[in-house]
């Protein structure tokens, strides 16, 4: 990914290590937002997204000592985040098919400096277009676009298979090149 | 237009996990001219332009902050855990909560100058119910409610209670078994607490000789405010106690000319309310059923409970035996029994004299 990725695995072991709150900081200030969509996505309501991103970090923090052995830090947050936000879901409104009834959230490109190659109005059709995206597909896209997460790893964290994550990751593709004038956008 | 094919190759492109053969394959399956080129041009350009957050920074940091304060409770380095080894709450609001103690003061003096010269009655009538001298007491509030009353304590509510409003104020420590009406909230002021209650059990204790508010739920979901800043609110879930500590300033109400002086920390404690493992009782609530139960409780607080519970003064001689930590229940034992109970665990000597305990350190051992 060309974007800046935290290097999540030293901040894991930092944390085990010398419980150094700094590192836990760092890590609420690079995941806490990505979390909060992700969570938001099942949850559907803003404050109870916020306290269980809250919880995922406490509890990361209070298990600081067995951060040692996770080999995909990444994957470890979402997960956790996961279970958190179904638990979550199951004690409020008892559903179990969770996945198909994910919330819509909001999911637009960043308006950048650096965006020469895209022109604003480029820029509002594509966001329009990911708007349109069903919220499962959309949340596989962000995920997929905002993590260092395989796709592998995206079906295991929704309990998809690698299949339907690269179909949904191509549908996503295929609906953002159609928004924008492409030769063979028919 | 091109088959699925050529979406599947391009999202594994997109995440780099396209192998060197579907590369090939993807650039057959591109042949159009203008095609590839235009594509590559919305991977790169989506691969580098970030998604726009769906949190603001403030509400970023508004996370941190709420980290911060359950990390200072909970196994923070450096910090004992002991019970009021809590978090500060520094930031703005130690600044904000003087100004409006001293506004509030201000207004209070305002009302009362003003009252004493018209002589019309201020607040609405309100129905009291008080408690001394070691008894206790059960209080039916008209929309069906209950109030156990501890001793010492004083409850007023308003006297149309139910009808449009729901407010109790209290001084000292109540049981509350609230009635379900979500069309009129209730509150309950407590010292420098007010909590807000739609129907639910909980324990609020709030002697003004403490320096701490402690609201324990048992049941249901209640918010507890900071009586100077409304905005900061903390929900309760069942099985959780907040500890509120209160400011120099509510002691000293009756002097409203100052506006700034240094403050006391404002302290918190979110902690679980946890069952005794001897008996299983509720130390929070366990003196409704007229037991006096505690865990893990330095000897300090768990003196000053006595002193309430026997209607005794208690004196420590030596400063290092408030340290010692108690777990267990007093129930019909005398002062006498209890200190002689306690004396099994702990080595201190006592001696009484008119109501009045003092603690001291043992001499012949």
């Amino acid at each position: 990914m060309p974007h800046a990725i935290t290097n999540i695995a030293a901040l894991f072991s930092r944390m085990a290590a010398g419980a150094e709150e700094s590192a836990l900081w760092e890590l609420h200030k690079a995941y806490f937002h990505r979390l909060f969509r992700f969570v938001y996505a099942f949850t559907g309501i803003r404050e109870s997204t916020e306290e269980i991103v809250n919880d995922v970090f406490l509890e990361l923090w209070q298990k600081r000592h067995l951060l040692y052995n996770i080999t995909k830090p990444e994957m470890y947050l979402f997960i956790c985040a996961k279970n958190k936000a179904l638990r979550q879901i199951k004690r409020e409104k008892q559903l179990t098919e969770s996945l198909n009834t994910l919330n819509d959230f909001e999911c637009v490109l960043d308006s950048t400096p650096h965006d020469i190659m895209i022109t604003t109005e480029l820029h509002r059709r594509i966001n329009e277009a990911i708007g349109v995206l069903p919220p499962k597909c959309k949340l596989i896209f962000s995920l997929v676009k905002e993590n260092d997460l395989k796709y592998r790893e995206v079906a295991e964290l929704l309990g998809l298979s690698e299949k339907t994550i690269e179909n949904q990751m191509g549908i996503a593709l295929k609906k953002l090149s159609q928004s924008i004038p492409l030769s063979f956008s028919s | 237009m091109p088959g699925s094919r050529i979406w599947e190759l391009l999202a594994r492109k997109y995440n780099n996990e396209i192998s060197a053969e579907e590369l090939l394959e993807l650039g057959r399956l591109l042949q159009q001219p203008g095609d590839a080129h235009h594509l590559n041009e919305l991977l790169a350009d989506l691969q580098a332009i970030p998604l726009k957050k769906i949190t603001s920074d403030a509400h970023e940091a508004k996370s941190a902050d709420a980290l911060r304060l359950l990390l200072s409770i909970d196994g923070a380095p450096g910090k004992s855990g002991g019970i009021m080894a809590a978090g500060q709450i520094k930031r703005k609001w130690r600044y904000a909560l003087w100004v409006a103690t001293s506004l509030v003061i201000l207004v209070f003096a305002w009302f009362m100058l003003n009252n004493s010269l018209s002589e019309t009655p201020l607040a609405p009538p309100l129905n009291e119910v008080v408690t001394n001298g070691g008894s206790k007491s059960t209080v039916y509030l008209p929309d069906g409610s209950s109030v156990i009353l501890n001793t010492g304590s004083k409850l007023s509510y308003n006297k149309d209670f139910g009808a449009g409003t729901r407010e109790i104020y209290l001084s000292g420590e109540a049981f509350f078994d609230i009635a379900k009406n979500e069309k009129i909230p209730l509150v309950v002021h407590a010292g420098e607490v007010d909590i807000l209650v739609k129907g639910t059990i909980f324990n609020v204790k709030a002697y003004t000789e403490d320096s701490i508010v402690e609201t324990s739920l048992i049941q249901g979901v209640i918010e507890v405010f900071s009586k100077n800043d409304r905005e900061r609110k903390i929900m309760l879930r069942p099985n959780e106690k907040i500890i509120i500590g209160k400011t120099s300033a509510v002691s000293s109400s009756e002097e409203p000319k100052h506006t700034v002086q240094p403050s006391k920390e404002v302290v918190f404690f979110l902690g679980k309310i946890k069952p005794n493992p001897v008996d299983s009782s509720i130390s929070e609530i366990a003196w409704i059923q007229n037991k006096l139960a505690f865990y893990k409780e330095p000897f300090s607080t768990l003196a000053q409970k006595m002193e309430r519970w026997y209607n005794v003064s208690i004196q420590f001689s030596d400063e290092r035996l408030k340290k010692f930590t108690f777990t267990g229940s007093f129930e019909k034992e005398d002062i006498i029994e209890a200190l002689n109970a306690l004396r099994e665990i702990a080595a201190f000597e006592y001696t009484i004299e008119n109501r009045n305990v003092i603690i001291g350190k043992t001499k012949n051992r």
